[in-house]
Order: structure tokens, then sequence, then C-alpha cells
């Protein structure tokens, strides 16, 4: 009798501690994911939502798909494109959802530290106004073509933009230049 | 500028953004909080009114007892049936992403309702009881009355936002199909 306890306990120890290890290294790889793709994400929710406060909101929503749906990653895809597959469909669901603007736009982004703490202030600062520019342009464009501009901006290949979006190759290309004209148009009615 | 130049161009100015980021990990927390007081919360109800029925067995009592389990135990099933075809992961593209929002989205407005039903049949169900006999009607019970009132309200609050949500999502979902069956880049997505 003493031995089938024991017997039961050492499983139901080794049970937790296997349980609590994949939890742990679940715990890991998020962590990871994050660290590695938290700029590319923050970078999308800014594309996404252009209010300040919901903007935040938006990136939390996206960790918190992330985290639930990191359990079922079971490596069919890269990393990369799950991270950006999920973050798109975030970002898609957060528009479906969304309320009118109550706050007023940003049209430039908030700052709570000098625009010039790196050498050349005054590159800097061009810079800075080249990118609102472009962000500004990339939001006026309809989603899916912000989509592809999007990933294109991220550096990703073809074939992971058309598992990411659920299109072909060939109608990745497609769109991709047609997200390019547009973009186009959209800065140079900017400027 | 060739296209090339132009695309670097553009990366470069994307990649130089330097905003801190924010908290990420604050809404993980928040919902497993809210997932532990909420089951706390429920199994604190249906063992403190059990073991009430248990030591002073009363028809009141013992049917508070016997409604909160058959309640629990009610909509926590029918959740579940709700919920079937919806617990597939969001790391899904396109399409298929916006069929699954659309079908979260109306198995979420119908817990809503069914939750809203329950609750107000509750209240019906407890106000013949207190009227049937009004010695029950105590401070605590009537805190208990006027929580079940507020939570039928926020139901029928809730659900009105999620007919909005699906009204939302079935039109999106249109939209992709229509872009889909004609190839075209309509794009009505914004």
């Amino acid at each position: 009798m003493s031995h089938t306890s024991s017997t039961s306990d050492v499983l139901r120890n080794a049970g937790t501690t296997v349980a609590s290890d994949a939890s742990w290294a679940l715990e890991k790889q998020f962590d990871r994911i994050i660290a590695e793709h938290s700029r590319a994400i923050w970078r999308l929710a800014c594309s996404y939502e252009p209010v300040a406060g919901r903007r935040e909101e938006l990136m939390q929503d996206i960790a918190l798909a992330l985290w639930q749906a990191l359990p079922h990653f079971r490596g069919e895809c890269s990393e990369r494109t799950f991270v950006f597959r999920i973050a798109h469909n975030r970002g898609l669901s957060h528009i479906w959802k969304r309320k009118p603007a109550h706050e007023s736009i940003d049209k430039l982004p908030e700052r709570d530290h000098p625009i010039d703490e790196r050498p050349e202030p005054e590159e800097q600062a061009a810079q800075e106004c080249r990118r609102v520019a472009l962000m500004s342009a990339v939001r006026s464009l309809p989603v899916t073509y912000r989509q592809m501009i999007l990933l294109m901006l991220e550096d990703l290949s073809h074939a992971e933009m058309a598992e990411i979006v659920g299109i072909t190759e060939r109608n990745v290309a497609v769109r991709l230049n047609r997200a390019r004209k547009a973009l186009k148009e959209a800065l140079e009615g900017q400027s | 500028m060739t296209l090339d130049a132009e695309l670097a161009a553009w990366r470069e100015d994307w990649h130089s953004e330097v905003e801190p980021l924010p908290d990420v990990k604050r809404k993980i927390r928040q919902r497993q909080e809210r997932a532990v007081a909420a089951a706390i919360l429920t199994s604190t109800c249906v063992a403190i009114s059990t073991i009430r029925a248990f030591r002073r067995p009363s028809p009141f009592i013992s049917g508070l007892a016997v409604g909160l389990w058959f309640t629990t135990i009610f909509v926590g099933g029918c959740a579940c049936c709700l919920r079937r075809g919806t617990w597939k992961q969001c790391a899904r593209a396109g399409l298929a992403y916006a069929e699954l929002s659309y079908r979260r989205a109306v198995a979420k407005a119908r817990i809503i309702r069914l939750s809203f039903w329950v609750c107000l049949g509750t209240i019906v169900v407890l106000c013949i009881a207190f009227a049937w006999d009004w010695k029950h009607l105590t401070i605590g019970y009537g805190m208990i009355l006027a929580a079940l009132v507020a939570e039928a309200a926020v139901f029928r609050r809730c659900g009105r936002r999620k007919e909005r949500e699906i009204a939302e999502t079935k039109q999106q979902l249109d939209n992709l199909k229509d872009q889909l069956a004609t190839g075209s880049e309509g794009l009505s997505l914004s």
C-alpha cells in the first residue's frame, strides 16, 4: 500500500515538474520573442492605430494573442511569420472593433527625451520628419496595401508575406507593386 | 532614384523610431488575475451556499444552493457548446481569420444573451421567493439582488456592443470574399 502511494507521489511530482518546466520554457520563449520582435510589433501597432493611448492597448492585445497562441505553435512556419501573422490579425480585429476617436490624432509622436541625444541632431530631426511622414502615408493606405507595405518595410521575403497574408507569391508581387505606387502617391500628396 | 534605393531609404526611415516601448505583459497579467478571481468567486459562492444548505436546511437556502449549482453547470456547459469551432488559434491568414473572428463574435454574443436571460430568470425567481416570504429579505440578499440587476444591465450593454462588432466583422468578411471572388484590389477595408 505504502509502495503504491509512494509511486503515485513520485508520478504526481514528476507530472508537476514536467508541467512547470513546460510553462517555464513557454515563458522564456515568449520573453525571447517579445525581446526580438517588440520594436517591429510596436511599429505595426503605430501603423494600425494613430491614437497614442489606444496604440498601447493594441500592443497589449498583440502580446496577449501571442501568449495565447504560443502553446499551439508547432513550428510549421518560421517564428517571425507566426509573430507577424498574429500581429496583423490582431491589428485587423482592432480596426473592426474600433470606436470613433474622441482624442485628437497625434501628427507628431510624443517625446519625453531630447531629439538630439545622438550625434548630428539636424540629420536626426530631418529623419524623424521623414519617418512621421512615412508613417502617416502608410496609415492613409487601405488595410490590404498597408499590410504589404509593413511587411516589405520589415524586410520580409515574398514567401513569408504570402504565408502571413494567405495569398500566393505571385499575388504578393502584384499587390506589393500596387501598394508601393499607392504609398509613393500618398507621400507625394503630403509634400 | 532607383526603386531599390527608394526602398532602402524608406526602410532606414522606418527603422529610425526610438519611442520607448510600453510594458507588454500588463494585459496578460490582468487576464490571468481576472480568471483566477472569477474561479475563486464562483467556487466561494457555490461552496458557502452548499455548506449553509447542509448546516441550516431550509427551502430558501437549499433552493439557492441548487440554483447556484445549476446555473454554474448550465451556463458553463452552454458556453462550451456555443464556443465549439472557435477554439482554434488565431495564427491564421486572411479569409480564414476573418471567418474565425466572425464565428467568435457570434459565439460571444450568444453567451452574453444566454447569461442575460439566466440573470433575468434568477432575478424573477428571487423576487417571487422574497414576495412569498419577506423575512428572508435581509441586507445580504438585497445586495445579491441589486448585484444581479446590475449584472443584467452590464450583459445588456455588452450584448449591444457585440451586435455592432458582429455587423462590422460580417461586413469585412463579405468585403474580403468579394475581393477574392473578383480578384480586385477594391480594398474597402480601411
